[in-house]
C-alpha cells in the first residue's frame, strides 16, 4: 500500500470541500472571509444596539465566544455525517485512510471559527477587555474543543455509515446540546444545586474555561488540566473506535 | 515470485439498512471460494458479467474491502482504477484534480512533480486550469489513466480503464501498458471486451455469479466467457 500523509490529505480534503463551496461565485473564497465576518459583525451590532439594562457584565463577549465555539462543533460534527456519505464514490474507489474524512470536517469549520476568532479579539478592547498573559491560555480549551469536536465527529461518521437516518437524528442531538450548553447563558445563571449536573457536559466545561481565560483573565488550572485530559481521552477513543470500524464502514458504503 | 495470492476468498456484503436487532437479513455473496496466484509481471484479464464480482476482487486486491473469509496477499505497492469518475471532481479544475488525487494515492510529492507530463500525456495541455465539467468523457478518461499509470506502484488494477477514450488514446495507453509489462510490474484488468484484452493480457479469470469458472491462458477463457453470456 501506499504511505499517506493524513493529515495531509485531511487538509487537502478540507480546502477540496471549502472552494468547492464558492467556485462557482464570482468573488470564490472570499466568501470563506466575509460570511464569517457579516455573521459576526450583525451578531455584535445587534447585541450592542439592543442588550437588556440589566445584563451581566460581558454579556456581548461571552454570547459571541458561545456561539463561535458551539458553530465549530454543530457544524463540524454535522459536515463529519455528512461527508461519510457524500463521499462514497471515493471510499469505494481509493484506498485511503477513511479518518481523513472526519479530520478534514473539523479542518474545515476550524478555519472558519479562525476567521471569526480573529474578528472577536480585534473586537474585545471596545468591550472593555484588556490584554493579559492569561489570555494566551485559551489555547487549551481551544485544543479541548477539537479534541472533542473529532472525537464526536469519528462516532457520528461511524453511526451514518452504519444507519444513514443519524443524519437527521443528528441535528436533534445538537438542538437539544444547544440549550443544555450554556451557549446564550453562564452557569452562572443556574440554580446551584444543577450546576454539577451542567458541568458534566465538556462543552459546557469548555466554555467557561474560554470566557475565563479570554475574558476574566482568570486561569484555573485544575479545570483546564480536567477537560484537556477527558477530551484528549475522547479523541483517543473515537480515533481508536474509527480506526476498528474503518473497514466495515467501506463494507457498509 | 508471487505478486498475488488469493486463497479461498469469500466476500460477503450485509444491506446498508439493515437494523442491528435484525438477523434475518438477505445477504449478497459477491464473491465465493475464489482462488488463484499471479506471478509477478504477468498480466490478467478478469472477465465475467454484470455483477458477477469483477469489481469487488479488485477493491480487495487494492485493499479497499477486507475479505469475509480467506486470505488475499499482495507484494509492493498497488495503484487502482475503480471508478474512474468517483475520484475526480467535475467543478475542480483539471490541476486540482491531480492535486487531490495525488494525496489521496498516496503518492504526492511524485504525482505533484510530474502534473506537467501527466497533462501533456492525456494532451490536456489547453484545459490545464479548465474545470473538468467541460472535458468530454473521451478526455477525462485520457486525465485518469495517464495520472494514475505515474502512481509509483507494482501491481496496477484497471476497471474497465479505457471506456471513452478514442483508437488513438488506446493505442498509446497500450502502449504505456506494454512499457509497465517491460518494467516488470504486475497488470490485473477486468473488462467486457476480451479482443482489448487478449492484446495486452496473457492470463484471464472468468467470475460467474462470484464463483472462479475459469482460470488459464487468456485465449483459453475467452470461450466460457463468451458461453457464459450465451453469446
Amino acid at each position: 500500500m501506499q504511505q499517506h500523509s493524513t493529515l495531509r490529505l485531511a487538509a487537502r480534503i478540507a480546502w477540496t470541500d471549502f472552494s468547492l463551496r464558492f467556485k462557482r461565485t464570482k468573488l470564490g473564497i472570499i466568501w470563506g472571509v466575509l460570511n464569517p465576518f457579516f455573521m459576526f459583525m450583525v451578531l455584535f451590532v445587534v447585541l450592542t444596539r439592543f442588550r437588556a439594562a440589566h445584563s451581566e457584565h460581558l454579556f456581548i463577549p461571552s454570547l459571541l465566544i458561545g456561539l463561535l465555539t458551539w458553530e465549530l462543533f454543530s457544524d463540524a460534527t454535522t459536515l463529519a455525517a455528512a461527508n461519510i456519505l457524500q463521499k462514497r464514490g471515493i471510499v469505494r474507489a481509493i484506498p485511503f485512510p477513511l479518518i481523513s474524512l472526519p479530520l478534514a470536517s473539523v479542518f474545515q469549520t476550524t478555519a472558519v471559527f479562525l476567521t471569526s476568532f480573529v474578528i472577536l479579539l480585534a473586537v474585545l478592547p471596545f468591550v472593555s477587555v484588556s490584554f493579559h498573559w492569561i489570555q494566551f491560555l485559551f489555547i487549551i480549551p481551544f485544543a479541548s474543543l477539537l479534541l472533542l469536536t473529532f472525537a464526536v465527529a469519528c462516532f457520528v461518521s461511524i453511526a451514518t455509515a452504519f444507519y444513514p437516518d443519524t443524519v437527521h437524528i443528528w441535528r436533534w442531538f445538537l438542538r437539544v446540546g444547544f440549550f443544555i450548553s450554556p451557549v446564550f447563558y453562564t452557569t452562572q445563571l443556574l440554580l446551584p444545586e444543577n450546576r454539577p449536573w451542567f458541568m458534566l457536559n465538556p462543552i459546557a466545561r469548555i466554555l467557561e474555561t474560554a470566557r475565563a481565560t479570554l475574558l476574566f483573565h482568570q486561569a484555573v488550572w485544575p479545570d483546564l488540566t480536567l477537560i484537556f485530559v477527558i477530551t484528549l481521552a475522547a479523541a483517543t477513543l473515537g480515533f481508536i473506535a474509527f480506526q476498528k470500524y474503518s473497514s466495515a464502514i467501506r463494507d457498509r458504503l | 515470485m508471487k505478486a498475488v495470492e488469493v486463497h479461498n476468498l469469500t466476500k460477503v456484503f450485509v444491506p446498508h439498512n439493515s437494523w442491528p436487532w435484525s438477523k434475518n437479513f438477505p445477504v449478497t455473496t459477491a464473491l465465493q471460494d475464489v482462488s488463484f496466484s499471479l506471478e509477478q509481471g504477468k498480466t490478467l484479464g478478469i472477465m465475467g458479467a454484470n455483477g458477477s464480482g469483477k469489481s469487488t476482487l479488485l477493491r480487495i486486491l487494492a485493499g479497499i474491502l477486507q475479505p469475509t473469509k480467506g486470505t488475499v496477499s499482495t507484494t509492493g505497492n498497488v495503484a487502482a482504477v475503480i471508478d474512474m469518475s468517483a475520484c475526480f471532481h467535475n467543478d475542480l479544475t483539471v490541476q486540482d484534480n491531480i492535486a487531490l488525487y495525488s494525496e489521496l494515492s498516496g503518492a504526492g510529492k511524485v504525482l505533484r512533480s510530474q502534473s506537467a507530463d501527466i497533462i501533456s500525456f492525456a494532451e490536456l495541455e489547453t484545459y490545464e486550469r479548465r474545470p473538468l465539467r467541460e472535458l468530454s468523457r473521451g478526455m477525462k478518461t485520457r486525465l485518469v489513466f495517464s495520472t494514475v499509470i505515474r502512481v509509483p506502484a507494482d501491481i496496477y488494477l484497471f476497471d474497465e480503464a479505457f471506456s471513452g477514450g478514442d483508437e488513438r488514446f488506446k493505442k498509446r495507453a497500450q502502449d504505456r501498458i506494454k512499457k509497465l509489462q517491460t518494467e516488470g510490474k504486475t497488470l490485473v484488468m477486468a473488462s467486457h471486451r476480451p479482443v482489448f484484452l487478449k492484446q495486452v493480457a496473457s492470463l484471464g479469470l472468468v467470475l460467474d455469479q462470484g464463483r472462479l469458472a475459469f482460470y488459464g491462458p487468456l485465449a483459453e477463457a475467452i470461450p466460457p466467457y463468451r458461453k457464459l453470456l450465451g453469446i
